[in-house]
């Protein structure tokens, strides 16, 4: 089994290609939106603790082209931002997966998050993108970014790195793991395949 | 980034199956005594998209993401979405049978096996989806359908050649839908094989044929 190194990835080749010339399907307008736009919008920075400012992003748009999609997506998102697994180690789970999917949108709004709302350090960030193998991580850290490589390398957790979360996780938070990085996954492959357009302040993958 | 995997694959099923069935699950299932009315209902909605009949005996897989019943609940209204979204059913079940695959994941080849046939693949289609998208005899549309899956998996992208064959067949809306539908069957498998899911007793896993 492979396990992804990727520290090394070619930032400015991967972003012209997931990111390029902007998205391949067009957002809808933002006078034209549909009744549920907003009510989820509302949702989803009430669930993720974000400002009631109104800001519609270009991604939701885009998304809302099939609203029953958009729906789905949004509520799966929302159990996620309770999820049973603490914060941190969530968000240390995403930025591991959105590193090794190649999606700036992914990786540029969760170095965002990590650290604003969940005390990652700009060097535990830089760390993400060594992955399991670089030095500082705890015995558990470690088996997060781990458990992450392996279900991308093998769809799959191997039983020492199960043995190692299941020390410090109920079977809540077992469950939650590889469904977790299949999320982020699914909205990795559309978010690239789509192309997003990164939001203005999001550098995509050289943020730290 | 490795490259996409568009032929045969070798697998060594017996290795693959004790690896992510072995003598599974992972976490113990709920006894179905224990699981309430909504939750089946959910359940039964979702069979209904696939074709098959409501149920009083909850499949184990269910009957272990029910535990986590915050993620069970979006899931189950995600996988019933997707069995009545924009995408045909034979073109759905196509990149659903090479995603479980790819993913060296039995519970979901085996299972959409079954599905698939129900959708209007034929035996000779489904045998044809291990030889990925290069095998002779697809059509455009359905190669672009297997390439772009094997693109998915390998790249987390889809190729302009890929995107633009899907472009000329579909509207927006599938078009947004194909790269989530992946993810999410990316998602199962990954769950499925982690959790060491036990298979159906019509289930032999990866050595189902139709």
């Amino acid at each position: 089994m492979i396990v992804e190194p990727s520290g090394d990835r070619n930032i400015d080749k991967r972003m012209e290609q997931v990111v390029g010339q902007g998205p391949r399907i067009e957002p809808l307008d933002e006078k034209s939106l549909p009744p549920e736009a907003e009510a989820a919008a509302i949702e989803i920075r009430a669930a993720f603790g974000l400002p009631e400012n109104g800001f519609m992003p270009e991604s939701f748009r885009m998304m809302l082209v099939h609203p029953e999609l958009f729906r789905g997506q949004m509520a799966i998102g929302i159990a996620l931002a309770s999820s049973a697994i603490p914060p941190r180690e969530r968000e240390l789970a995403i930025l591991r997966n959105a590193w090794i999917c190649g999606a700036p949108y992914e990786w540029g709004e969760h170095v965002d998050m990590g650290k604003k709302r969940c005390g990652l350090t700009t060097e535990e960030v830089e760390r993400c993108t060594q992955g399991s193998k670089a030095e500082g991580w705890s015995e558990h850290e470690r088996a997060i970014l781990k458990g992450v490589e392996e279900l991308h390398a093998d769809y799959a957790i191997s039983d020492e790195t199960w043995a190692i979360l299941a020390r410090t996780w109920n079977d809540k938070q077992m469950m939650e793991f590889p469904v977790l990085v299949g999320v982020y996954t699914t909205t990795a492959m559309q978010q690239n395949s789509v192309r997003f357009r990164l939001d203005g302040t999001n550098p995509g993958l050289a943020h730290r | 980034m490795g490259k996409p995997e568009t032929g045969s694959i070798s697998i060594d099923v017996a290795a693959r199956q004790a690896h992510v069935v072995g003598d599974g699950p992972r976490i113990a299932p709920r006894p179905n005594a224990d699981i309430d009315q909504a939750a089946f209902d959910l359940v039964n909605q979702v069979r209904a998209g696939a074709g098959a009949g409501p149920t009083t005996d909850m499949p184990e897989y269910m009957r272990i993401m029910v535990k986590h019943r915050a993620l069970f609940e979006p899931n189950m209204v995600m996988g019933d979405t997707l069995y009545n979204g924009t995408i045909p059913p034979r073109e759905r079940e196509l990149a659903i049978l090479r995603c479980g695959l790819l993913c060296r994941a039995p519970f979901e080849w085996g299972e959409h096996v079954r599905i698939g046939q129900r959708c209007g693949l034929t035996p000779e289609e489904i045998n044809r989806v291990r030889d990925g998208s290069s095998a002779p005899g697809w059509s455009e549309l359905d190669a672009a359908v297997l390439r772009g899956t094997e693109e998915l998996i390998a790249d987390h992208a889809l190729s302009d050649a890929t995107w633009d064959v899907l472009a000329r067949h579909w509207d927006e809306q599938q078009l947004i839908e194909f790269p989530f539908m992946i993810g999410q069957y990316v998602a199962i498998a990954c769950v499925q094989n982690t959790l060491r899911v036990p298979l159906a007793d019509y289930n032999p896993g990866l050595s189902s044929r139709p």
